[in-house]
This record gives structure tokens, sequence and C-alpha cells, in this order.
């Protein structure tokens, strides 16, 4: 945000041309629009961030409600923000080039001045790499998460320091510009608080950006109507399990179940091994609950499988176990806590309303809590290391891939999915 | 400070505050939902 000093000299203010003090008003208002905007971000972010862990944490739909909130208000932001760093930017250009000006206006004091590189660089780290897990949903690496979650606390820091600096003057301004008639034909010069010329081009670039901003945050999360979400239609899932499809896994796998084994390992009694036929020969339960992804979507579905309790005592898991690594063959894992897969209802499933996996949708088999997020619930599972502790990792690739425990079994890419 | 900026200042601050305002209920309201669903 500029700095619009009225230094009283004497009773003097200092006067400055129309040219500085419209700029300082056009980063005024969409300063103090973002204020607002910035505040609803940040309690999405931290209830949003809260969900992704365990989308059930709250009860009720809050998860439904935070997500495509957290989306829509992101995407709401970039515009104003690029208007406010490019009114900012022409500031910082006018006075490094020594416009006559913008240099007697002077530079922002030093705490505010220290921070703007601080604050924008955190900004646009922050909103790119939102938009790559938005885009892109971890097909290029695991660290965007960590990324983001980063700059949004250097984020958050830079930017309380900027609004207690700057909150008055920007307030002073905007109501300044907001309550003036404009007036053509103003003079070279003109104290802060007289009408000036070009409020309604201000306005208009401040409603345009809303405007886009509004726009593109439906486009992009689907709120407040899912089917509005043309930016980023989601896949539907291949019949006849009509949910979409996330790549968090590294696309579809086609597993050999001939070569393929579940295999449960770590503080076990004994390593196990379980094919195909035998884990179809186990005890099964039916349960029926909701799927939610962090990309926008909730599923009910009848979920079928071996419960996870019954494999946990074939092995002969430690009494004091506290995580379990689940592992797919895609090379990607999940490592729960203990109170996640003792969570009743917890199943290695292997049928959906009735019907075995497709490809797509894991088989032959696949994990499914109550109650986590999505990309939490491990599909194409091949691997149960259990171990004591907490959870090592939440998320990433495999870390011991190479364990001899994992062999490859897959067969080729079959882009169709559909296995019977 | 005219009038109309006076009144047009208290107006943005007051949205300003009421969404400061409106995200404390909200964190409230969660925290109270998250104590009855435990």
């Amino acid at each position: 945000m500029a700095d619009n000093r009225r230094e009283s000299d004497g009773g003097a203010a200092r006067r400055r041309s129309v040219g500085v003090v419209g700029n300082t008003r056009l980063t005024s208002l969409v300063g103090t629009t973002l204020l607002v905007l910035l505040v609803l971000q940040v309690a999405s972010a931290v209830v949003f961030a809260l969900l992704s862990y365990n989308v059930a944490a709250l009860g009720g739909p809050v998860y439904d409600v935070v997500r495509p909130v957290h989306f829509f208000v992101g995407f709401l932001l970039m515009p104003l923000i690029a208007i406010k760093l490019v009114s900012t930017g022409y500031r910082f250009g006018r006075y490094y080039t020594r416009d006559r000006a913008y240099h007697e206006a002077g530079p922002p004091r030093p705490v505010p001045r220290l921070i703007a590189p601080i604050l924008i660089a955190s900004a646009v780290t922050l909103f790119a790499s939102g938009v790559e897990m938005w885009s892109f949903r971890n097909q290029f690496g695991y660290a965007w998460t960590a990324i983001h979650n980063t700059a949004a606390f250097v984020f958050v820091v830079a930017l309380t320091i900027h609004i207690i600096v700057h909150v008055r003057e920007a307030n002073r301004e905007a109501a300044a510009d907001l309550a003036s008639i404009p007036v053509t034909g103003a003079g070279t010069d003109i104290a802060a608080h007289e009408p000036l010329g070009g409020a309604v081009t201000r306005r208009a670039l401040l409603g345009g950006g809303l405007a886009a901003g509004a726009v593109l945050g439906v486009g992009a999360s689907g709120f407040p109507v899912a089917s509005w979400n043309f930016l980023q239609p989601l896949r539907p899932g291949a019949a006849p399990f009509d949910f979409p499809l996330m790549n968090y896994e590294g696309g579809a796998q086609r597993v050999d179940v001939a070569a393929w084994r579940l295999r449960i390992a770590g503080t076990v009694a004994k390593p196990v091994e379980i094919t195909e036929e035998q884990l179809l020969a186990l005890p099964m339960e039916e349960h029926t609950y909701a799927i939610s992804c962090v990309d926008g979507w909730t599923a009910v579905r009848t979920w079928r499988g071996v419960p996870m309790t019954t494999v946990l005592r074939m092995a002969g898991a430690a009494d004091d176990f506290g995580h379990v690594l689940v592992r797919s063959t895609s090379g990607y894992f999940w490592d729960h806590a203990r109170s996640h897969v003792l969570t009743p209802g917890t199943l290695l499933c292997t049928h959906i309303d009735g019907r075995r996996l497709n490809d797509d949708h894991g088989y032959p088999v696949r994990l499914i809590i109550p109650g986590l997020v999505g990309k939490s619930q491990i599909k194409w599972v091949d691997g149960l290391v259990i171990g004591r502790g907490g959870p090592q990792s939440f998320i990433g690739p495999h870390l011991d891939f190479k364990d001899p425990v994992v062999t490859g079994h897959l067969l080729p890419a079959n882009p169709a999915g559909h296995r019977r | 400070m005219s009038p109309r900026e006076r009144s047009t200042w208290r107006l943005l601050v007051g949205v300003q505050l009421g969404a400061v305002a409106a995200v404390a209920v909200a964190a409230v309201v969660v925290w109270l939902l998250r104590s009855c669903a435990c």
C-alpha cells in the first residue's frame, strides 16, 4: 500500500500532484477491500487445512462448505491483488526513475518498505502454489502443500504488520475517495482530502477486479453451484462408479493379481502375504458413508471389504502399534495414525455398491476410512507397514519402494481402466 | 474530514471489524461444534 503522508508542517499540508494522490487512493481502495476478503480467506484456510486431515473433525457439512469457499475467495482475490501490485509497482517505478512528483512524495516508511518484498514474494508464492495444486493435483510432486502452507505463514505475518502500519491511512484515503464527487479539470497540485478526478476510473477498476475475480472464483470452485465449475469440470468416474477420479496417486494402475500380494510387515508377530483369492475369502463387512475430496466433491457409497482389524490380527500386529503406513502400487502412501485405522468401518475395500472395484478405483483393493479426506484413502494397496510411535509422514512417494516386500506386479497401462 | 467522508469511513471500518467479528464468532461456533461432536 503506498504511503500517503500528509505531514503537518506548521499547519501547512504537504501538497502533492494529482497523480500521486490518485495512485494512493487506488491502492487504498483496493487495499481496504482486500483486507476484508483476506480475513475471510485466512479463516477458511485454517478450517480447510484442519479438515483436510480429518473431514469429520467438526462434524456436519462444514468441509463441503469451507472447501469451495476457500477456492472461491482465493480466485476472487487474484485480480485485486494484481491491481494492487500494479498500483504500488507503478509508484515504485516512478519513484526510482526519479519522477519529480513521486520523488517529492517520498518513499514508504522504513518498516513497510522492508516488509514489502517479503509480502510480495510470499503472496506470489502462496497464490502460485495454490493454483498449482488446484490445477495439477500433485501430478508434479507433493511439495506444493508444504510450499503453500509455509508461504501462507510468512504472508500472514508480513500482512499483519502491513495492515497495522497502513490501515488507518488507507481507510481515510478510501473514504475520501468514495465520498468525493469527481471533479474534472483539477489543478496540478491538490491536497489529499480534496475531491479528485479519476474517482470513477478507480471505482471501475475496483468493481471490475471484483467482477473478474467473482467469475474466476465461481468457475474454479463451483461455488455456490457445483455445476458452474467451468474452469475445471471434475472428471467423472468410469461406470458404474460415477464419482470423480483424482490423480493423487499417479493415475490408474493395472495390477496383475497373479503376481500381486497384500503384504503386512513391520512390528508384527509374523509378516503375512495375502493373495486376492485369500483376501476375498475373508469375512467382510459393508458400510455406507461418504468420501470427500479436497478438490470439491463428496460421494456417499456403500463400501464392502475386509475390516482392517482382521488383517492386523492375522499378522499379529503389536498391541501398542502407533501407525500403519498404507502403500499403493502407484508409488504413493499415507501413514495413518492408530486412531485412523481403528476407526469402526475402516475397510480394505474390494467392492463399491456391490460391484468389484475396477482399475480406476483401486483394483484389487483400496483403503477406505470413514471421515478421512479422499487423498489419504489409498488405492491399489499392496502393503501395510505397521510401526510404533506416531506417523512418520502423512503423504509422499514411497520412501522404501525398493524394499523387497514390495515387488513389481503391474500390467502395461490400460487407459480405458476397465478390468471387469 | 467532511461529514460525508466520516460516514464513509465509518462504513469501511465497520465492514472490516464486522468481518473480523464474524470470523471470531464462526471460530467459537466451530470450536463448540467440535466440543459437542467429541
